[in-house]
């Protein structure tokens, strides 16, 4: 157990946080919030967080303006977008800022996910 | 003088004839001492002998009639020494001492004279014969002076002394009484005296007469010799002279004589052809002032008789016509009371030319100069030598001669500002041509053009300097160049674009406006392809057609024509312009000036569209009320309806999209599809995840019953796939893709294509590549236009049942790449073809295509400014042209 990374994943639906903890866990620790705020509470509470995967549209604060915080205050952390959009000005510029490593289309793709967070973690 | 000489020596030689030959050391000497030294020698000679005689009979008288028998030796002895002074005289004589023989001569024979008185012991009245002996000897002397005549006077007081002694020192005489004494020396002694100074006179008179006789003789043979030697001599003088010399009548003026150079420069072989000749046989018909030559000789010889003496210049002819030119020397002499004509001749032809050519040459030059228009001056280092009346000019000289002498440099004014060009110029002795300022006397400035060239002036390096005032010409280039600013300003102000052209639409001149709007920039010395108009292709027709109308006709420029235009970036305008014929420089050019009337014409579409989109809301009305009614009709029918529907909204759709972006009023329908895509790939999310947690599941717990399910979940995940592939497909509509646009190579996004392809072609479609040997590029969405690309080849390959081809061909022009992809497939109907860019729709059977593929393409490419068309034939295949503006970096 202890050996597994831990991985916060942030998403305002909540069908989409239990499916993602359900098919990640095996591989994973899952920590998840419904909105950016809840979040940076959770990274707050829980320093071995080392991977963050969100999702882009959310109320209040999307998913880009909720890694800029974070990463302000952790930035040795890997934060990805998982997203129903194709590509946005916005992802785009965040890839460019290297703010994100990646991001992920959705429907999610088990395979895909896994190989980019094992690729950069280890 | 060899003749002279000879004559000399036969006179001496006959002289000498008269001398004996024991008197040879006499032979150069005078003619007189000679003949008296034959005399002495003569005399001599008798002397000898008669005293040879006396000593022989005194002494036989003594031996014989003297009472002792014996020889009275006072009187012998004495006898014996005179005999001995006399051969010591003789042999004296012979010697050539003649003065010493004959003085020795005479006062020997005197003293034996007084010597015999002294002795003798007669009375001496009866010795007085004796005393006349010396006084005959005294006599004689004459003849034994040959110079000095004063040895007279020695030997009279010598006599008069020995007379004395005889008197009173000798006791003989002691009976006489002293009057007698006195008496008789007086007597004596007067006759001494005048013998004495009779024999001086005479040898005085005598050596007079001869001296002035030989003088005489000699004077004569001197005049005569010189006479005759200096005829000779003359002639001699003329004859060799260099300078042709000629002699003439002065009555007939016919030649008389010549030497041989004149017979040399007159070219005359013998001295007979000259005799006879007169001066007008060796002239030229005129002479130099075109007087004809017999006038002017006339004139000339009588100048010559007049005054002596003339000089002139004379031209010749010599027997063979050659003319030549003589300096002649002529004057008259007067020779045994006749007067002659004589002249020398110097050869001055070649003076002559030269004095001719340098004239010629001076005057050609002072004749340039002074007609030139242009200032022309010669210096040597600054120093005016000489100049012409238009350099004069130039600096306010009205005479030229004042400049002369001058520095040019400190003499002339120039501005500061191009005096140093001209002092450089000078001190680099440069040839080219500059301008300076000349500032003339009233301060005012004018500009000179002026070269200065180094020159052999008369042996001396000096410059040619040449200037002309250029004011003129400047003020010209000014009022041209002001002229000329003005227009380019009054064109350049024109918001209307102008534009000059040929008849090959290279365009030869732009303003300013038609650059701004078309971006092409004429380059006015190169003809390249940035220089023609690109008038559309669909309208050059139209354009030609009112230019040709335009030159075959008599008005000089076209109504009104509207066409588009394609710019430097391959945008399209519409102008309206009117094109004139005008004549530029001796070519016939066309003028055009134009609007650019695109947003008008924009604006005309657009009212055309809102007319189209209010025509299909009726339409749709129409259809909406059919629809309601026929509700209750078959399902099928329904379902069609709905799809009608459904088709219609998307098209209409479609069109607002183009609507909103081309207005750029509203949010794009990119956006619109983009936000579905998110809603609807939620719920996907759920579906996929969902079932990912069952197979999980179902795998970890309930293995037995995976075969079971597996296909029920596949089918789950392929209907999630292609759901979310029909998504992704609209979010391609999304015109706010941030994704950069690349430079790349068309041929390289085709190929792409092709590999990704290539196992759905594989022992199906050959392809065939008929690529332009150059890349093509293009700036793009390069993923963007891959899909593009991918969904043609893609349809073209499902076109094609068993086995067939596709052509991949490429093209380019200035502006465009042309591609066109060629199948040999099974065709579009020609309903279909209306259709095949509307989304959703789809020929394919169900699951097989989406219907979005040629939807997509078609935005992709009018996203990227090109154009795509179909041409297609059932049942022989399907051809896609796709016309894309080719990237030009602004530099080329």
């Amino acid at each position: 157990m202890t050996n597994k990374a831990t991985l916060l994943y942030v998403d305002d639906e909540q069908m989409n946080l239990m499916l993602f903890e359900f098919n990640f866990r095996k591989k994973f620790n899952i920590i998840t919030a419904d909105s950016g705020v809840k979040g940076l509470e959770l990274l707050n509470l829980n320093p071995q967080i080392s991977v963050v995967i969100s999702d882009m549209k959310m109320p209040f604060m999307n998913g880009i303006e909720f890694i800029k915080k974070a990463k302000i205050e952790y930035p040795h952390i890997n934060f990805y977008i998982l997203t129903g959009f194709d590509i946005t000005e916005e992802i785009a510029d965040a890839l460019n800022e290297k703010l994100i490593i990646k991001y992920f289309r959705k429907p999610f793709d088990l395979q895909e996910i896994e190989g980019a967070i094992f690729e950069v973690i280890g | 003088m060899i003749f002279t000489k000879s004559k000399y020596n036969n006179n001496k030689e006959k002289r000498q004839l008269f001398l004996p030959t024991v008197l040879k050391k006499y032979e150069t000497s005078d003619f007189a001492t000679q003949l008296k030294v034959r005399f002495i020698c003569y005399l001599n000679i008798a002397i000898i002998a008669a005293m040879t005689f006396i000593l022989l009979s005194t002494s036989y008288v003594e031996v014989v009639t003297m009472q002792n028998h014996q020889l009275y030796l006072p009187v012998i002895l004495p006898e014996i020494i005179q005999l001995a002074v006399f051969i010591i005289c003789f042999v004296l004589l012979i010697k050539g001492h003649f003065k010493i023989s004959t003085h020795l001569l005479i006062s020997s024979a005197m003293v034996c004279v007084w010597y015999v008185m002294w002795v003798d012991n007669g009375h001496y009245i009866a010795r007085f014969d004796t005393v006349v002996m010396i006084i005959g000897l005294l006599n004689l002397t004459p003849l034994f002076i040959t110079k000095f005549k004063s040895a007279i006077l020695f030997y009279i007081p010598a006599n008069i002394i020995a007379l004395f002694c005889f008197i009173w020192l000798l006791n003989t005489n002691k009976e006489l009484p002293q009057s007698a004494k006195v008496d008789f020396f007086i007597d004596n002694t007067i006759v001494i005296l005048f013998t004495g100074i009779v024999g001086y006179n005479v040898f005085s008179i005598n050596k007079k007469i001869i001296d002035k006789t030989t003088q005489e003789i000699a004077g004569r043979t001197r005049t005569e010799t010189a006479l005759k030697e200096s005829d000779l001599f003359r002639r001699r003088v003329f004859d060799s002279s260099h300078i042709p010399i000629v002699v003439m009548n002065s009555d007939t003026y016919r030649y008389i004589d010549c030497n041989q150079a004149a017979l040399d420069i007159y070219r005359f072989t013998s001295y007979e052809t000259i005799f006879d000749k007169t001066p007008l046989d060796v002239s030229s018909p005129t002479q130099y002032d075109g007087t004809p030559s017999a006038e002017k000789a006339i004139f000339y010889i009588d100048k010559a008789l007049t005054d002596g003496s003339v000089v002139f210049e004379w031209n010749h002819k010599r027997p063979d016509g050659e003319l030549w030119d003589a300096e002649v020397h002529l004057l008259s002499f007067q020779s045994n009371e006749k007067t002659y004509l004589q002249f020398s001749l110097i050869d001055i032809t070649e003076r002559k030319k030269t004095e001719k050519a340098l004239k010629e040459s001076e005057e050609r030059f002072k004749t340039l100069s002074t007609i030139a228009s242009e200032g022309l001056m010669i210096h040597e280092n600054g120093i005016i030598i000489d100049a012409n009346q238009s350099f004069a000019d130039i600096f306010d000289y009205s005479n030229v001669e004042d400049m002369i002498g001058k520095n040019g440099l400190e003499t002339f004014q120039f501005t500061p500002e191009t005096k140093p060009i001209l002092y450089d110029h000078f001190e680099r002795n440069s040839p080219a041509t500059f301008d300076v300022e000349v500032v003339k006397l009233d301060g005012r400035i004018i500009p000179v053009e002026t070269r200065g060239i180094e020159i052999d002036y008369m042996g001396r390096k000096v410059r040619l300097v040449y200037m002309r005032d250029i004011t003129e010409r400047k003020q010209a280039e000014k009022a041209l160049k002001e002229s000329e600013e003005r227009y380019r300003k009054l064109i350049e102000a024109i918001p209307d674009m102008i534009m000059v052209s040929d008849l090959k639409r290279n365009i030869i001149f732009a303003n300013e406006a038609f650059e701004k709007i078309t971006g092409i920039t004429p380059n006015y010395f190169e003809n390249t392809a940035n220089n023609k108009a690109h008038i559309h292709p669909d309208d050059i027709k139209r354009v030609q057609d009112a230019v040709k109308e335009l030159l075959a006709g008599n008005n000089n420029y076209t109504p009104t024509v509207e066409n588009r235009f394609i710019d430097a970036w391959g945008n399209t305008h519409w102008f309206s312009g009117i094109v004139a014929k005008i004549q530029l420089n001796g070519h016939l050019v066309l003028q055009t000036i134009s609007r650019d009337i695109t947003e008008k014409k924009k604006i005309e579409e657009e009212l055309e569209q809102h007319r189209n989109n209010l025509e299909m809301l009726v339409q749709e009305r129409t259809d909406e009320l059919a629809a309601t009614n026929e509700e209750l009709t078959a399902i099928n029918e329904e379902l069609y309806l709905q799809r009608e529907e459904l088709q219609s909204a998307l098209d209409k759709l479609n069109e607002t999209q183009k609507q909103l972006i081309q207005s750029e009023k509203m949010a794009s329908l990119g956006i619109l599809a983009a936000g579905m895509a998110h809603e609807i790939n939620n719920p996907l999310n759920f579906i996929n995840g969902g079932i990912l947690g069952i197979e999980n599941y179902i795998n970890d717990n309930l293995p037995a019953h995976y075969s079971v399910v597996s296909p029920l979940i596949d089918a789950v995940h392929v209907g999630v796939k292609r759901a979310a592939g029909i998504v992704s497909g609209l979010s391609h509509y999304s015109k706010s893709d941030a994704r950069p646009k690349v430079v790349c190579d068309i041929h390289f996004i085709v190929e792409n294509c092709l590999q990704i392809l290539e196992s759905d072609f594989k022992n199906k479609v050959e392809i065939i590549r008929e690529y332009i040997n150059k890349p093509l590029v293009i700036k793009c969405n390069e993923s963007k236009l891959q899909q593009a690309f991918q969904n043609i080849i893609t349809n073209a390959g499902q076109s094609i049942g068993e086995k067939g081809t596709i052509t991949i061909a490429s093209m380019v022009d200035h502006a465009n790449i042309f591609i066109s992809i060629r199948d040999t497939g099974c065709g579009i109907t020609p309903e279909n073809m209306n259709r095949i860019f509307d989304p959703f729709f789809t020929t394919k059977e169900a699951g097989q295509g989406t219907g979005l593929g040629l939807s997509i393409t078609y935005n992709v490419i009018q996203e990227h400014s090109g154009t795509i068309d179909f041409e297609s034939e059932v049942g022989k295949g399907t051809i896609v042209r796709i016309k894309l503006p080719l990237y030009k970096t602004r530099k080329s």
